[in-house]
């Protein structure tokens, strides 16, 4: 009963606030370019599916593969730091300025390095910069949260830094590197986007080019629909990865906990 | 008897430059149950890890004369890995020596703490008492010549606590290993033990040793004999006579 009101809650919501929206539209007879209705959102939701499908997946593809790889470098790197204290305070001052720099402004420099040919390139590697530094910084401190009891537990039986590592260390670290992963999976969408428009007019056929294509022809339901299809795509990757999280603590990590249980 | 393990005036400063161990001597008899009593933060989870080798004394010397023992460690809290069954969590040890693992092995070592039909579960679904019977059966399974139990049943509640105990000397008995068991509590210290160090307040010193020659494992109404009650007052007003030293 709870669960079918919780869920229930949000789309009184959005029909609410759809309902008004087409309301205001018709009745103070505001001009489609400027402020689309939902109706008109939906039919060329409809129209454009075709395109924005096609869109959608060069947009995907890039985000998923620079979130692939920025999960194999920022758990590498920080797997890397927890082996010598030396490496990580020599390295990690450079991954944090790489993260706060503005994805946008190194763009440009990329797409020249990389070359307007291979744009595509130059969106991977942005999109995993920006996806990146959750991921390092998460593992870093879930493999420096194991139970200290544990680990003189496994002093005792003399164990090696690479046993320590594997049955110890990324096991503790593992919820976090979670969690890391879920934020970085929103960021390599947003990556991406934001590479698409720095990159701009002809280099991709993503979603980004589709609101620019649809904003320079000033068909302004378009753009919103191409929007909407963004949002989709993030909430997507979230509940994937939300349910790849639960499937992982599943059976052992407080998160997991139900709460009437105990 | 030859000895196991020894502290020779062992000292332990930490960083900061609290002295948590003051020139502490003591031996581990082989097949001894050594109980360490003392008050809360005297020092005797230090002395234990310095018996362990975990932690090396600022001054004095700790000694294995027959070598480094094979080891057993039981802390305060059952420290189970949350993410491996209670199978995975007991052949740990072996897997970090190493060592070849038998299934049957590990199915007996559970059998004899009463896990048998929990070696699938994970730790989060058993109670407190069963965790620690798993710790138990992890500390035990590489058959160590000793065994260092850090407050080991001090969260528990009384009677899972004796349960406990019985449990515990019953694997005494059977794998006749040498026991350091450091507790806060008295009757549990003469009930478990025939031998009793008691120590003072931080930084930590033998002030008083006893001995029980009452034979191991104790009879069920061991707790209510007269001299039971006999050796509890007697170490307890060496306990209390260290406090007030300390205060004074």
């Amino acid at each position: 009963m709870k669960r079918a009101f919780s869920l229930f809650l949000p789309l009184i919501v959005a029909a609410l606030f759809l309902g008004l929206w087409e309301g205001a539209v018709t009745a103070f007879a505001i001009k489609p370019f400027v402020l689309p209705a939902p109706s008109a959102i939906g039919l060329a939701l409809w129209r454009d599916a075709g395109s924005l499908g096609l869109s959608a997946l060069v947009t995907l593809r890039i985000t998923v593969i620079a979130f692939a790889l920025a999960l194999v470098m920022g758990v590498g790197l920080a797997v890397l730091f927890a082996q010598s204290r030396l490496i990580a305070r020599s390295l990690y001052p450079y991954a944090v300025a790489l993260q706060v720099t503005p994805v946008v402004a190194i763009a440009p420099l990329i797409l020249i390095w990389v070359g307007l040919e291979h744009a595509q390139r130059a969106l991977l590697i942005l999109a995993t910069i920006v996806a990146f530094f959750p991921i390092l910084s998460n593992t870093t401190l879930g493999l420096k949260s194991a139970d200290p009891n544990l680990v003189a537990l496994f002093d005792l039986y003399g164990a090696g830094r690479w046993q320590k590592l594997w049955r110890l260390q990324l096991p503790s670290a593992l919820p976090f590197i979670l969690a890391g992963a879920k934020v970085a999976g929103g960021l390599a969408l947003i990556g991406t986007v934001v590479a698409e428009f720095v990159a701009g007019s002809g280099t991709s056929a993503g979603l980004a080019w589709r609101i620019i294509e649809a904003g320079n022809r000033l068909q302004v339901p378009k753009m919103f629909a191409a929007l909407f299809v963004l949002s989709a795509l993030g909430l997507a990757i979230f509940a994937v990865l939300s349910w790849i999280e639960w499937l992982a603590l599943r059976g052992w990590h407080e998160s997991t906990l139900d709460r009437r249980e105990g | 008897m030859s000895i196991i393990a020894r502290l020779e005036g062992a000292s332990k400063a930490f960083e900061g430059g609290i002295l948590a161990l003051d020139g502490l001597t003591l031996s581990i008899p082989e097949g001894g149950f050594v109980s360490l009593l003392g008050p809360s933060g005297c020092g005797k989870s230090t002395a234990l890890r310095l018996l362990a080798g975990l932690e090396a004394p600022s001054a004095g010397r700790r000694e294995w004369p027959g070598g480094k023992p094979q080891m057993g460690f039981v802390f305060q809290d059952a420290t189970l890995m949350p993410w491996a069954s209670v199978f995975d969590n007991v052949a740990l040890p072996l897997r970090l020596l190493r060592r070849p693992m038998a299934a049957d092995e590990i199915a007996a070592a559970l059998e004899r703490v009463g896990l048998a039909a929990f070696a699938r579960a994970m730790p989060r679904s058993l109670s407190g008492g069963m965790r620690m019977r798993a710790s138990l059966a992890r500390a035990l399974i590489t058959r160590p010549q000793l065994l260092l139990l850090d407050e080991p049943f001090a969260a528990l509640d009384e009677l899972t606590r004796e349960d406990l105990n019985d449990a515990l000397l019953a694997l005494h008995t059977a794998q006749r290993f040498s026991a350091v068991f450091v507790t806060h509590s008295v009757g549990e210290s003469v009930y478990l033990s025939n031998r009793i160090i008691v120590m003072s307040p931080r930084p930590g010193r033998v002030i008083a040793s006893f001995t029980n020659d009452d034979p191991l494992p104790r009879p069920r109404g061991y707790r209510s004999s007269a001299g039971f009650a006999a050796r509890c007052g007697e170490i307890s007003f060496a306990l209390r006579a260290g406090m007030k030293e300390a205060v004074a």
